[in-house]
């Protein structure tokens, strides 16, 4: 029993971290190298941006260079959680929920929520999934 | 003799400050700048008002000496400017100190300016105010046929009044003013008084449009309409009026917008308008509204005004003009090499700028990131697969129910047994008071152990922290979804919107983003992760809420994954296919099948979904059903 509270724990923290980490790492390339943001994503994963679906990593990469102006953004919240092993069958996953405001080109800044499915892949955490919500 | 003697003194001191001040009418931006005093009745014209008191102050002096008397003159320059700060220049000039360009030795002003020499409501004085000191005893028409006849510049008097014992009159152009102040002391009244003048920079008479101005300006207007070229011609629309009781200059808002009343009504399909020489500020009229109804607008000549900036321009985009002429307005020289590209940012379609072609644009190649007008259009729901999102629909109708019923116990079923959720929230302490002890923010917590503590782990946990969370009533209407993964193991969907919080004085409406991961249980599914975002809402979000909705909405909305099916064409083989089948899954007749699949665009799970809606709610009648 106790292994299993260790095991959570730090699989607990690992979330934490993660979330931490890629963040702040996500955002800035979003913001300020949005070229090279496509790494970020497994090639895979789906992008929800406002429920406009898009697929597979040369769209998404097409959507944010193309489709999304500049942008500049200001995390306030941050929360994450380990996935369940019975969902992602031992792929280790993390949920991530990201809030704050966003601001395209000159315009009035937005609040948005956003949420992510990042994975381990070959030892990279790649985003599987994007949720992106403007309030 | 002794008046001559003083005349010819105070003309040849006027006369020096006429120099003095011709110096600064060169460059019409200075005689502004030196007005630096925020005045006690702004807007004053005939009615009057704190600038008039003043002078009556003034007025009490003894006019017969001759160190009075050049302190008077010395003050009607200065009335130019009405700024009493000068007052201390002209006490330098008596000294003989020498006033010109004399700022270094100004005293201290007697009222502390607004930001320094500038008021920026100086460039709003672009009128003039001509009084005639007691002039209300004397003859108007003798007085003004004496200053016609004698003054340099041609005029037209308007809005003549008498105001208490003085009179007075506007004219429109700073030569005229200052000609006609030039009389002042040289014209012997009746009554053996020279007729004294002074004149002020000042905003222009206000006329109120009631139904009889309007008349005149309708009457104006169609004068100066083009039928053929539908071309509206208002340059120097004030100018039509000058002389006339009534007086109309497009500088006044209230004559502007009933100009562009009146062109909205009337000449809605005009094509050019020509708003020269109306010393105007902006062109705000030319509103919204304006833009929609008036389609046809090509030409839009704004030559000599007063537009200071080009952010009065940036309002007016939406008027798609082929030719602009913005020459002899401020803000184009203060653009510099800019002007044509801000200008052809705000028009794209232009062809022609004061009069010249417009230079073809050349950019660079990495200029083509897509700007904030061309973003997406929010979608209010999106799903990987259409039978999933039926599920997760029902799933959402159900679990909301119970999260808004008194006792959220049930939803314990909902829960996987170890499950795990957390909850984060933003805003203000006192708005978030139930929330912000147990809301998970990585970036408001320092202590790894809370960061843990915070995962509510297990489904028991977890709804009894549900519990204590407000009760709460949600407004399917504001709600979106995004059901972004679906596998054989396990689904991710988003959902956002509003509710309200139940009990409590204030009943408080938030907003909300919820993540449920969930995998499948039994012939459902159950939840295994859940992170819930509480925040407050945007004024917008506030004006779509309802109190009481259902998932309609949200069901019916067309979902970016299935918008390709909905446009295929259906065949009548199909058609009919498809309605006898539904036709034995409902227990309707065949015409009620094919009118609820057509509705349904032939979507045959979305027309089973909202049959099973129907029926629920005791929609469908009887005879639906007889076959």
């Amino acid at each position: 029993m106790v292994d299993r509270e260790e095991e959570y724990t730090e699989k607990c923290t690992r979330a934490i971290r993660t979330a931490e980490q890629f963040s702040e790492l996500f955002y800035k390339k979003l913001d300020k190298e949005r070229h090279t943001i496509d790494k970020m994503y497994l090639p895979t994963a789906t992008l929800a941006w406002n429920g406009n679906a898009v697929d597979g990593l040369d769209n998404i990469k097409r959507f944010l260079l193309d489709r999304l102006p500049k942008s500049s953004h200001t995390i306030h919240n941050l929360d994450s959680q380990p996935v369940a092993d019975s969902a992602v069958g031992g792929q280790t996953t993390v949920l991530v929920q990201v809030s704050g405001n966003v601001r395209y080109d000159a315009n009035p800044s937005v609040p948005f929520q956003q949420n992510f499915l990042l994975t381990d892949s070959d030892s990279k955490w790649k985003v599987a999934v994007d949720n992106f919500r403007t309030q | 003799m002794g008046r001559n003697f003083q005349k010819s003194n105070i003309y040849s001191i006027d006369r020096r400050y006429d120099q003095h001040d011709d110096r600064g009418s060169m460059d019409k931006g200075s005689i502004r700048n030196r007005l630096g005093q925020k005045r006690v009745g702004f807007d004053v014209g005939p009615r009057g008002g704190g600038i008039q008191k003043q002078r009556n102050h003034r007025d009490n002096r003894d006019n017969k000496t001759n160190l009075n008397n050049k302190y008077q003159v010395l003050q009607d320059d200065d009335t130019l400017f009405e700024d009493r700060s000068q007052a201390g220049r002209s006490r330098l000039i008596r000294g003989g100190r020498g006033g010109r360009g004399g700022r270094g030795g100004r005293p201290l002003p007697a009222r502390p300016m607004p930001g320094g020499h500038r008021n920026p409501l100086t460039k709003s004085f672009t009128w003039y105010k001509i009084k005639l000191r007691s002039g209300s005893k004397y003859d108007k028409t003798l007085m003004l046929r004496e200053l016609l006849n004698r003054s340099k510049v041609k005029f037209v008097p308007i809005c003549y009044q008498n105001l208490q014992t003085d009179s007075v009159f506007y004219v429109e152009e700073v030569d005229a003013a200052k000609a006609i102040r030039e009389l002042s002391n040289q014209i012997e009244m009746p009554d053996g008084f020279s007729l004294i003048i002074t004149m002020e920079a000042t905003t222009p008479p206000h006329v109120p449009v009631n139904s009889e101005l309007t008349e005149k300006i309708k009457t104006e207007m169609s004068r100066r309409y083009n039928v053929e070229k539908k071309a509206l011609n208002l340059n120097a629309f004030h100018k039509s009026f000058a002389g006339e009781e009534m007086y109309a200059p497009l500088w006044r808002s209230n004559v502007f917008c009933k100009v562009v009343e009146v062109i909205i009504e009337n000449i809605p399909d005009v094509q050019a308008i020509d708003l020269s020489n109306n010393k105007l500020l902006n062109v705000d009229p030319l509103n919204a509204d304006f833009r929609r109804k008036v389609t046809d607008l090509r030409i839009l000549y704004l030559k000599e005004n007063r537009v200071a900036n080009i952010s009065y321009m940036e309002k007016l985009k939406g008027l798609n003009l082929t030719e602009l002429n913005c020459s002899g307005n401020p803000f184009k020289d203060r653009l510099g090499s800019a002007y044509t590209d801000r200008i052809r940012s705000i028009f794209p379609n232009l062809q022609t700028l004061d009069d010249k072609p417009m230079p073809k644009k050349i950019g660079f190649d990495e200029d083509s990131s897509p700007t904030s007008n061309s973003l997406p259009v929010t979608q209010s729901k999106f799903a990987k697969s259409s039978e999933a999102e039926a599920l997760v629909l029902q799933f959402m109708e159900q679990y909301f129910k119970l999260y808004d019923s008194d006792n959220r116990q049930p939803l314990l079923d909902a829960y996987d047994e170890n499950a795990v959720m957390s909850m984060s929230c933003f805003g203000g302490r006192d708005s978030m008071k139930d929330y912000i002890e147990d809301s998970r923010n990585f970036l408001k917590i320092y202590h790894e152990n809370r960061k843990v503590r915070l995962l509510q782990t297990g489904r028991l946990p977890i709804v009894s922290f549900l519990t204590k969370l407000p009760k709460s009533t949600h407004d399917p209407t504001t709600f979106t979804l995004d059901l972004s993964f679906t596998s054989s193991t396990f689904m991710m969907f988003t959902v956002t919107g509003m509710f309200k919080e139940r009990e409590g004085s204030e009943k408080r409406v938030r907003h909300f983003n919820r993540c449920f991961l969930v995998v499948p249980r039994g012939s459902g599914f159950c939840i295994v992760n859940e992170t819930l975002f509480i925040t407050d809402p945007t004024s917008e979000n506030c004006r779509k809420f309802q109190t009481t909705s259902s998932m309609e909405s949200l069901k019916n909305a067309s979902s970016s994954a299935q918008q390709a099916t909905t446009s295929q064409e259906v065949d009548q083989a199909t058609q009919r296919t498809l309605a006898t089948a539904f036709s034995e899954l409902t227990g309707m007749n065949l015409t009620w099948s094919a009118q609820a699949l057509s509705e349904n665009q032939w979507n045959y799970d979305r027309a089973t979904t909202m049959f099973q809606q129907a029926k629920e709610a005791g929609k469908i009648p009887a005879e639906a059903f007889v076959k």
